[in-house]
């Protein structure tokens, strides 16, 4: 948690930190993230890190998919995983092209790795969501294992796809945090009980699929519904 | 052996119940609580409209321990208490509904929907520290004590237990709960206090003012049960700082009958059930069968 004393406390992702420095990587959506962005030469409090940590496997192939701000919390992996000699590759999805700007770059110069870049305006990449990238790269890709961090209807298009490929992916959540100590309940997971801010905000997509299911167009939440999927039951 | 403990003519299997404020919101922390192994759960205060609480950082872990909170009353309003009650239910667990008002008629009017929605009992909060107009501003005053318990038990038929905190007529305030007809007292609520940030030179609650919970105050807690249990024998709910079985023994063998949990949680999943096998080995020890033989037993001369 970041905490702008006076004006607010927002929950964030570690993009990366060394010894002295710690990037964090956002979009100014409201009054608090306006705030931090023109927060020069002030004193901002920092809480924790909060939640539990990802375990790596390292025999594995990665395929991270990050849409919109979900990029945050896929920085710091992408860059341990590439350190580790891993291979990964890294989808990031965002609606128009106007949102790419330095983010590449950035990306690069952080964790040593290319982005593979969709926008739904076509004007950057790949034209189209990044789950539609996404389903093209599975099957080429093999991949052993799945991160994924965006918004709740890629996450849960995501855990659909995985779950074909008998994958059971790890998904990065996003819910309203105000406490971040897992005692004021804002950022509970429906009827789950899981709290993102203490049993997340990764979290095994069969853990949350019944939280999610409510994302996902009509004809395949019927199908896994009725049939089931593998991790579902 | 058995943990087994009866308050208020409520069975419940063991004596650890959540205290309110954790979870108690929303369906999913209902939820949460069961799988956390209490053997009541507490709701939130609900009052009769939803309130937005405060703005964040609503909330700090101490570096001299506990936690301050400012999260001022936040919640769902009354509408929502059919659903966590039957959430609980669902789960075949008791639910005590925390309510609060800024007058009397405000509690009745949740009391109600609470009984109605099929709680186990009421808890009123008449202590929260930090919530302007609510809370300890009524509790403070005994008279205005018995006025709101005494609204609420002649409308209701369910147990009701008056939540007191710190103040210098507590034990004044819980006799006068007593006499209005409150079947038991939780005692305490957590501690008006302040957190300063040093290098931002501002207090670090935007709230400015929170209360202070855990093991600081758990001396206070004890003091407090000790001394309402002297003068009534009332049936007590203990709550402030309990982290372990000791904590725990402590607030039975001071008076209390059962315990909530709340701070502890921050700092430890598995603390119910810690709790719970300490209190075994500890019934064992003094070589008592029930929970009950050692209530209150430091009063015993």
């Amino acid at each position: 948690m970041i905490w702008l004393p006076g004006i607010d406390y927002l929950p964030m992702s570690i993009a990366d930190y060394d010894n002295s420095k710690l990037t964090i990587f956002f979009s100014i959506r409201g009054e608090g993230t306006a705030a931090l962005a023109s927060f020069k030469d002030k004193v901002v409090g920092i809480v924790g890190p909060l939640g539990k940590p990802l375990s790596i496997n390292t025999r594995s192939r990665y395929l991270l998919v990050a849409g919109g701000t979900g990029l945050a919390p896929i920085i710091r992996l992408a860059k341990e995983l590439n350190s580790l000699g891993i291979p990964t590759t890294i989808v990031w999805g965002t609606r128009k092209g106007e949102n790419v700007g330095e983010v590449p770059t950035f990306f690069k110069e952080i964790t040593g790795l290319d982005l593979h870049i969709c926008t739904e305006d076509c004007s950057i990449g790949f034209c189209g969501k990044a789950i539609d990238l996404v389903n093209e790269l599975i099957p080429k890709l093999k991949p052993a294992e799945i991160v994924a961090a965006g918004p709740n209807d890629m996450l849960a298009e995501i855990a659909y796809l995985s779950f074909k490929s008998g994958i059971n992916p790890v998904l990065i959540l996003e819910s309203i945090i105000k406490c971040g100590l897992g005692v004021c309940g804002s950022c509970v997971l429906g009827t789950t009980g899981l709290r993102l801010c203490k049993e997340g905000p990764a979290i095994k997509a069969s853990k949350v699929i019944d939280y999610l299911i409510k994302y996902l167009p009509e004809s395949r939440r019927k199908e896994v519904i009725s049939k089931g999927l593998p991790y579902v039951t | 052996m058995s943990l087994e403990i009866t308050i208020a003519s409520i069975k419940l299997k063991h004596p650890i119940m959540n205290a309110s404020g954790i979870l108690g919101n929303t369906p999913g922390g209902i939820i949460k609580l069961v799988k956390l192994g209490f053997s009541a759960i507490v709701t939130k205060t609900i009052t009769p409209k939803p309130r937005e609480g405060y703005k964040p950082p609503i909330i700090f872990s101490l570096p001299t321990g506990g936690l301050i909170n400012a999260i001022g009353l936040a919640n769902p309003g009354k509408k929502a208490i059919r659903e966590l009650v039957r959430v609980a239910k669902e789960f075949n667990i008791p639910i005590f509904v925390s309510i609060a008002g800024e007058n009397s008629d405000a509690f009745v009017d949740v009391a109600i929907e609470a009984q109605q929605a099929g709680a186990n009992a009421l808890e009123l909060n008449l202590s929260c520290p930090h919530a302007k107009g609510y809370g300890i501003e009524l509790g403070a005053d005994p008279n205005r004590v018995k006025e709101v318990v005494e609204a609420v038990t002649s409308t209701v038929s369910i147990p009701v237990f008056a939540k007191l905190g710190l103040t210098d007529k507590v034990v004044e305030a819980a006799g006068k709960a007593l006499e209005a007809g409150a079947k038991g007292i939780v005692l305490i609520n957590t501690i008006k206090a302040m957190y300063i940030d040093v290098y931002a030179l501002k207090p670090a609650l935007y709230a400015v003012y929170g209360g202070l919970s855990g093991p600081p105050i758990h001396p206070i807690a004890v003091r407090i049960i000790y001394d309402v249990y002297k003068e009534y024998q009332a049936e007590i709910i203990g709550v402030g700082g309990v982290h372990d079985w000791k904590t725990a023994a402590e607030f039975i063998v001071a008076g209390a009958k059962a315990i909530q949990v709340g701070t502890a949680l921050v700092y430890n999943d598995k603390v119910v059930n810690e709790i719970l096998e300490g209190l075994k080995q500890w019934l064992k020890y003094h070589n008592v069968k029930s929970i009950h033989e050692l209530v209150g037993i430091a009063h015993r001369r």
